[in-house]
């Protein structure tokens, strides 16, 4: 588990998709010891990664880059990955505006995103 | 061996006359080989006696002579019988015997030319001799004939002719005459310059001198000089020439001569003569074998005023005269074997190369002049002629040398007076002033009469001496005139100075003493001092001007000339003196006329100086100047002060030097007044005060107040003090005017009392006036300075300069005045202005404005309005004075200035990037001029950043210049203005101000007006972790302006966003720091993010992504990069502004 006093990484896995939940805020000073946490945890026998962005309350573009990566990785690993942001907020605004939507698909809830996940199989 | 033989015959001496005895044969054979012949003459017996030399000369067997004068006259030649009867009757009657040249015809039919001398004794006959001087006759003969062998060889070709154009300068030569001159034929360059140079240069004057004055006279050209040939050999050529006839005196005609030949003739017939002479005297030194023959013939000699003298190789005496011995102060017997350098070492000193040259060549020298001190009369410098001629015998071998000598030092003496007295006359003659004159006197003594002379003035007290001093010895005159001037002689003391002004008679000491010295010098240095210069001899003559003994003429002689003064140097010294006394005489009375015009002069100008528009202080300062030198050498002004002390005010003296010691020791202390000073009982009594001569303990209480005076104060040699009290209003006493003499030697007389008070009654009411400004000045400055703060306080509405600059003429400080006044609300209040008047009350009336006008301020009125009351606040009150005031308040939430002004000049506004420009409107009148007048509010928008000038109108007036021109040079002033505040003040002042001093008072004020103060403020380090600081601000200042959650979230994201990239890209992770501002601009939000470094341009699409995020989410990005760091500002107007 990773936790910064802004932000807090959870990891929950969901047969074999894994949910790392950010909760609270992203910036310069925690985002490079997140993306580590996350690209770490994804283990080979997985089949897909959730980013659950619903309890985010600020991400900027060094997250947006952050997401960038893992997205650049994970397809190398032919790792599935997926975001959950919620439709009106602001950070799902931040990803369209960044065009992270072209490459990762994003869902409204975890649920669809799970449902998602197994279907990418 | 002359000398051998004649101390043989002495010791054989033996009185005795002619005829008798083995001596007087001795004598006669001597008397026979020298060709001369003795005799002598019974006049009562009527018997001549002939000593058979005598016979022997007439051709007669000794013994043969009859012994009657007519026997004797027989052999006088026929032609010269009655000249010599006619002398023999004469001196048989009584007259002097007297030398006497004729022929005798020998027995043998031979005539015979001789010398008759003769001698009266004791007992009424005659003795004497005849020399044979046939010989000399025949040489001068001989002579004539080579002479005239010479021209002769002249005319076979030593002769040449020449020709010359005076109008042309063009001279024409033969060749014969270039021959005469030694030059090769055609080599004469043809002009009397030419020819000048041709002629030796001993003699070139002469002859150029002859020449032009035969010419001026159309006389005959006669000239004669020696010319050098090319292969040196001299030659004497003898000129002649005539005026062409009818060329009107411009062509002449003549020829040149070469006279050599004769000149080398006569050059041997001086050596024929003196051989001649020579063989006389060795004729006399025989006769004095017998004493009283040689004591007769002596006696011949004697009476003449020549010294003879002989020498032998050695240069011992073997003979002299008693003349010479008189003149060598030494008996004729101690002579005899001694060397001349025994006897007169100095003058062996200057005669010995003279004297062996001559035995040496046997070549004579004539005439020689000859000058040295001699043991007979020490320390006196004596001059001779000498003759100097070789002595041989009769193989022609030089046995030694003879000397003819004839003291010539009275002439000399004659001479150096009469060429003293009259360069000291000439001296006096000319137009100089005393000082020069003075130095002329004591260089014209030295060093024929003195080697160092010293001329004294002085006063009878012994001060205020003026001194003059020359010295064969240049290095001893600062020495010596130092001693002179510094230390007064005592009068009461017996050295020679000090007698001679008691007696009033020249005194002269011939032998200084070094107790003398002792007694002179002040100190063992001024001993040294005089040792070392080393006076032997003095002559001191007094100096009368006028009755009174004013200084004194020392004439020394030292040790560089070892010469004393004798009884006879007095007269001249005294006669020296005397003149020196006329000259000064002179001097004085055409300086007391001079000073009589000029007194007079001085009352009207005093006047014509209370009309000039001067300051007070430099008005003063005229006043005492005026009066130099006519009427004092010092000058000194005191004032009272109320409390009783004196003060100068002025303090004027008629030496550069002296002057410039005086301003320095400036300014003046007031002091309390000294009783015993003649200005402090001038000012206690109103009664003018004479001092003359000054009391002792005067001069000690003559020092100075000034605060940087020098201690002791120089008191300059103050010796007469004329104090009179200047009067002020009513009967008072304002301070005291004193006059004093010094240097100039004169003192005050109760005449001069009259002329000093009417000088202080006119000159009094300028210092009172002069006073009662300068206290009132002092104030007005005082209280100007102490109303306008210099510094400003920190202000958050601007940045304020100000600048007060006191005008040069003192007549107008005070009265420009300005002020800065923040208010509560945030504005902030300006004002200039100026009150009509000056001094004290100005600057009271200033003060009273500046007080009425805060509490309008803080009321919180307008510009406009804060005049309307002020007017009629000042108008009411029915005592104020006319006030030009320019009021501005800046408003910067606004961004307005808003302005009034009651007759002064409009500010001057520089927005920024614009041109300045002056802010017009409609401007009311002065404060007080107008009843119910109206004050207009002028508004204008003022960027931030905007420049803003207030001034007064001293800064753009410039006497004979238009308003205009002052504006616009103020326009351009301001234009090409610095950055930094205070130095655009400073520049301002620098280009408007033409000395930097301006004649009005000049107030300046200017303001650089910032914008209002920002809302939120951040000052974060470019740390990650100051971010989520930066974010979590950001929302509470944004929730408190009322931003909506969204419009929250993304300009808190934005700036976010501006200050992650500062961090990341300013700094690269370092330490720096980023400022953040933010404020809510009429709805709108802008935020400014500022880093202090440098960007470091990398990953370039994820930087683009931060900025186009802030693009996205704020209505607009501003970027600003700089050398300094990086600037965004983001803006975004909220959908619902606050207020709404």
């Amino acid at each position: 588990m990773t936790t910064s006093e802004i932000g807090k990484l959870e990891l929950e896995h969901h047969g074999p998709v894994l949910v790392a939940r950010i909760k609270g805020e992203v910036d310069l000073s925690n985002v490079d010891e997140m993306g580590a946490t996350i690209m770490s945890s994804v283990t080979p026998d997985m089949h897909g990664l959730v980013i659950d962005l619903t309890d985010t309350t600020f991400l900027g573009s060094t997250g947006v880059r952050m997401l960038f990566e893992l997205a650049d990785r994970l397809r190398a690993r032919r790792h599935h990955l997926r975001l959950v942001a919620d439709q009106s907020a602001l950070v799902r605004r931040v990803l369209v505006l960044s065009e992270l939507d072209n490459v990762v698909p994003i869902d409204a809830d975890l649920s669809a995103a799970l449902t998602a996940a197994a279907a990418d199989r | 061996m002359l000398g051998r033989r004649k101390r043989r015959h002495r010791e054989a001496a033996e009185p005795t006359v002619p005829g008798g005895g083995v001596l007087e044969r001795a004598l006669e054979m001597a008397l026979e080989s020298a060709r001369i012949g003795l005799w002598s003459w019974d006049g009562a017996a009527r018997h001549v006696r002939w000593a058979p030399s005598m016979e022997r000369l007439c051709g007669l067997e000794p013994g043969t002579f009859g012994g009657t004068l007519e026997e004797a006259v027989g052999f006088v030649h026929p032609d010269d019988r009655e000249v010599v009867a006619q002398r023999l009757n004469a001196v048989t009657s009584g007259a002097t015997p007297e030398g006497l040249r004729y022929r005798l015809v020998r027995t043998d039919g031979e005539i015979r030319w001789v010398d008759n001398r003769s001698l009266r004794l004791d007992d009424g006959s005659l003795i004497g001799i005849a020399i044979d001087i046939t010989e000399q006759r025949h040489v001068e003969e001989e002579l004539r004939n080579r002479e005239a062998e010479a021209r002769l060889a002249l005319d076979a070709g030593h002769m040449g002719a020449w020709r010359w154009n005076r109008v042309t300068n063009e001279v024409s030569w033969t060749p014969e005459l270039e021959t005469v001159y030694g030059r090769e034929p055609g080599s004469f360059p043809g002009t009397f310059e030419a020819f000048a140079e041709l002629i030796h240069p001993d003699d070139r004057e002469g002859v150029v001198d002859t020449i032009r004055r035969a010419v001026d006279d159309g006389a005959e050209i006669a000239h004669e000089h020696r010319a050098l040939t090319p292969d040196g050999e001299v030659r004497w050529i003898e000129g002649r020439g005539v005026a062409i006839p009818g060329s009107d005196g411009s062509e002449w005609i003549g020829i040149g001569v070469d006279v050599t030949a004769r000149k080398e003739a006569e050059t041997e017939r001086a050596r024929l003569l003196a051989l001649e002479q020579l063989a006389r005297a060795d004729a006399e030194q025989a006769t004095r074998e017998l004493e009283q023959a040689v004591a007769r013939l002596d006696t011949l000699l004697e009476h003449a005023p020549v010294g003879f003298g002989f020498y032998d190789t050695e240069f011992r005496y073997v003979r002299v005269n008693r003349p010479l011995a008189e003149m060598n102060g030494v008996p004729v017997e101690e002579h005899i074997g001694r060397t001349v350098g025994e006897i007169l070492p100095e003058v062996w000193e200057v005669v010995e190369p003279l004297y062996r040259s001559v035995l040496e060549t046997g070549d004579p020298v004539i005439d020689r002049e000859v000058s040295a001190q001699t043991p007979a009369i020490p320390g006196v410098m004596r001059h001779w002629l000498i003759s100097v001629y070789p002595v041989t015998d009769n193989t022609g071998e030089r046995v030694g040398i003879g000397t003819v000598v004839v003291e010539i030092t009275e002439r000399k003496r004659a001479e150096l007076a009469t060429r003293l007295l009259a360069a000291a006359s000439e001296l006096f003659s000319s137009p100089l002033d005393l000082d020069a004159m003075l130095e002329g006197i004591v260089r014209l003594a030295i060093p024929d009469f003195a080697d160092s002379c010293h001329l004294y003035l002085q006063n009878p007290e012994g001060n205020g001496r003026r001194v003059a001093v020359a010295d064969v010895d240049a290095e001893f005159e600062p020495v010596l005139a130092e001693i002179a001037r510094e230390f007064p002689l005592d009068l009461d003391s017996d050295l020679p100075t000090a007698r001679a002004l008691r007696s009033g008679r020249a005194v002269r000491v011939e032998f200084v003493t070094d107790e003398m010295r002792e007694r002179t010098a002040q100190s063992p240095e001024q001993l040294k001092i005089l040792r070392r210069h080393g006076v032997r001899s003095v002559i001191t003559s007094p100096l009368e001007v006028r009755g009174e003994r004013v200084g004194a003429l020392v004439l020394m002689y030292t040790e560089r000339s070892g010469r004393r003064y004798r009884y006879p140097d007095i007269a001249l010294a005294e006669e020296l003196a005397h003149r020196v006394a006329e000259a000064i005489e002179r001097a004085q009375l055409y300086g007391e006329a001079e000073r009589a015009r000029e007194q007079l002069d001085l009352l009207a100008r005093v006047g014509e100086l209370l009309t000039v528009e001067l300051d007070s202080r430099a008005r003063i300062e005229a006043m005492a100047r005026l009066v130099l030198p006519a009427f004092a050498d010092v000058c000194v002004i005191h004032v009272a002060e109320p409390d009783g002390t004196l003060r100068i005010a002025a303090f004027a003296i008629a030496d550069e030097e002296f002057q410039a010691q005086i301003d320095a020791s400036g300014p003046w202390r007031a002091v309390p007044p000294d009783p015993g000073t003649p200005w402090a009982e001038a000012v206690a009594t109103g009664e003018p005060v004479l001092v003359y001569p000054l009391p002792p303990g005067l001069v000690g209480k003559l020092t100075l107040t000034g605060e940087n005076a020098r201690d002791p104060a120089p008191t300059f040699g103050v010796r007469s003090i004329l104090s009179v009290p200047l009067p002020g209003i009513g009967s008072s006493t304002i301070g005291a005017a004193s006059f004093a003499y010094a240097w100039s030697g004169r003192r005050y007389t109760p005449d001069d009392v009259v002329l000093g008070q009417e000088l202080a009654r006119r000159a009094a009411p300028a210092v009172e006036n002069a006073l009662r400004y300068e206290q009132e000045q002092a104030t007005a400055e005082a209280l100007q300075r102490s109303l306008l703060p210099e510094r400003m306080p920190e202000l958050t509405e601007a940045e304020v300069a100000v600048r007060y600059v006191p005008g040069s003429d003192e007549l107008k400080i005070g009265g420009d005045w300005y002020d800065v006044l923040p208010l509560p609300d945030g504005r902030l209040l300006t004002a200039i202005g100026d009150v009509v008047g000056h001094g004290i009350r100005a600057a009271t009336s200033m003060g009273r404005i500046r007080n009425a006008l805060q509490f309008c301020a803080i009321e919180g009125l307008s510009p406009g309005s804060i005049l309307r009351r002020l007017n009629e606040n000042f108008i009411a009150l029915g005592d104020g004075d006319m006030a030009t005031v320019l009021i501005a308040l800046y408003e910067p939430r606004s961004r307005t200035l808003r302005f009034a002004s009651a007759g002064h000049p409009p500010p001057l506004l520089r927005r920024p990037g614009a041109e300045p420009e002056y802010l017009g409107g409609t401007s009311g009148a002065p404060l007080c001029a107008v009843d119910e007048m109206p004050y207009p509010d002028i508004e204008t928008d003022v960027p931030p950043g905007s420049l803003l000038v207030l001034y007064t109108d001293g800064l753009i007036e410039r006497r004979g210049e238009s308003l205009d021109a002052g504006l616009e040079r103020l326009v351009d002033a301001v234009r090409d203005a610095p950055e930094k505040l205070e130095e655009v003040a400073d520049h301002i002042l620098e280009r408007l101000l033409v000395s930097g001093s301006p004649d009005d008072d000049v107030a300046l004020l200017t303001a650089r007006l910032l914008p209002p103060p920002a809302e939120f403020a951040l000052r974060l380090s470019a740390q990650p972790r100051e971010l989520s600081v930066l974010r979590t601000r950001l929302r509470e200042w944004l929730d408190g302006l009322g931003a909506a959650p969204t419009e929250r979230g993304e300009i808190t994201l934005a700036v976010n966003e501006a200050a992650a990239n500062a961090i990341e890209h300013a700094y690269g992770l370092r330490e720096g720091d980023i400022a953040v501002e933010g404020n809510l601009d009429d709805g709108t939000v802008v935020v400014a993010v500022r880093d202090f470094g440098r960007w470091y341009e990398r990953v370039t699409h994820t930087r683009g992504r931060g900025i186009n995020l802030m693009r996205s989410l704020m209505d607009d990005v501003h970027i600003e990069r700089g050398l300094d760091g990086t600037t965004v500002t983001l803006r975004r107007r909220l959908r619902q502004g606050p207020g709404e």
